[in-house]
């Protein structure tokens, strides 16, 4: 993860340097909200067009996690046209992305999470960020994130049934 | 992390994430297709102008003014329509989403600047849609993007490099004009030369802003404006 401001409105060779660096853990974490590979590919895609496009006065602190809100926020857009367009989709959300993914039990304990709890859980032992970086990017409170954070790993725990 | 078990729980889900198979790297970056051919040119060449034709026939015997969008069917139309409605369902009740009924025909997208987009800040207490058309001298896309924040804020004297230009009287209030050439970034494109046209109204705060429209077109895209429902 980038620890530096980082200015995404640059040239092209550098800004998919920085996105390819990110591609891995994004992904993972795509897939760890919720979505199925084909939605976290496809999600990314959408990150890294916008990232070519962003806004040169707003700098980040972390690449990583700025794809990673993009990205997340891209699907759940996607998800949401599906439903606008074709009211007759299934719920993909109840749907486990995959066989090979869905025999984890702590991914399927994750997704039982709210959207919400997911998502800063995954920014934070999935993506790497800080609570500061996390707090920036979904813009709240880092008393906010901590408080989440400990709600979402209190609920995962007893999801998986952890002897204390 | 504070407990064994919670540590437990993190490393179970790196240990999870980090097992899962990625895509083939020639999938993280989709290019872009290749130019067309000349056949294909001609092809669509032809199909555009067999649609100017039908459509301009229609427009004319309607007797009407052609505005953006302009029919049901056209995929421009889908596609704004989802993101607006996007933007809508994203935002807290009491914030009125002020949707154009006109915006200048080049904003309807090209291949290298897809149009509109919803930049989904749903987790903020406002919206914002951006309309592209071509691609500019410094390399990135013409832009009109409408924002909408769910409280009273002022842009004036803002020291962003932009000038405060006067004022217009629309939508029963003062619409605040500011132009100029915004401060470049290290290692950014350089910035295009913009109008920025903002107001309050009930409660709220509505911006409309280009880097490459004319004041009196942002000036309309502004009275076109309508609360969605």
């Amino acid at each position: 993860m980038n620890a530096v401001v980082v200015e995404l409105a640059m040239e092209r060779p550098l800004w998919e340097s920085a996105y390819r660096s990110a591609f891995p853990k994004v992904y993972r974490g795509l897939v760890a909200l919720g979505a199925r590979p084909d939605e976290a590919e496809d999600a990314l895609q959408d990150a890294f067009v916008k990232g070519l496009e962003r806004s040169v006065e707003q700098p980040v602190t972390s690449v990583d996690g700025w794809i990673f809100v993009v990205a997340s926020r891209a699907w759940r857009g996607r998800r949401m046209r599906e439903r606008v367009f074709l009211p007759w989709t299934p719920l993909l959300d109840r749907a486990a992305p995959s066989e090979a993914y869905a025999s984890h039990d702590v991914l399927e304990a994750l997704r039982k999470l709210p959207l919400r709890q997911r998502q800063i859980v995954v920014a934070r032992y999935v993506i790497g960020l800080s609570q500061e970086e996390t707090a920036e990017l979904f813009r709240i409170a880092r008393g906010t994130v901590s408080a989440t954070t400990t709600q979402a790993i209190a609920a995962l725990r007893k999801n998986l049934e952890v002897e204390q | 992390m504070t407990t064994p078990s919670e540590q437990w729980v993190v490393s179970q889900l790196r240990h999870a994430t980090d097992r899962m198979p990625l895509p083939p790297e020639s999938r993280w970056v989709r290019e872009r297709r290749s130019g067309p051919t000349l056949s294909t040119i001609a092809a669509v060449s032809a199909a555009a102008i067999l649609t100017i034709a039908v459509f301009g026939g229609i427009s004319a015997l309607r007797g009407e003014p052609r505005v953006v969008p302009a029919t049901a069917a056209d995929s421009f139309a889908l596609r704004e329509d989802a993101e607006w409605r996007l933007s809508q369902s994203m935002l807290p009740s009491g914030l009125a989403v002020l949707r154009p009924t006109w915006i200048p025909a080049a904003f309807r997208g090209s291949p290298e600047c897809p149009s509109p987009w919803a930049t989904l800040d749903s987790l903020g207490p406002g919206y914002s849609m951006r309309y592209q058309s071509y691609i500019l001298p410094n390399g990135r896309c013409a832009w009109l993007v409408l924002t909408g924040v769910s409280k009273i804020v002022s842009y004036a004297g803002v020291s962003d490099g932009l000038d405060d230009a006067g004022t217009v009287d629309a939508r029963n209030t003062v619409v605040h004009v500011r132009s100029g050439t915004p401060r470049a970034g290290i290692g950014s494109p350089v910035p295009m030369y913009q109008i920025r046209l903002w107001w309050n109204e009930s409660g709220a705060t509505y911006e409309v802003m280009s880097n490459d429209v004319e004041l009196a077109e942002l000036v309309r895209v502004v009275r076109s404006l309508e609360p969605m429902r």
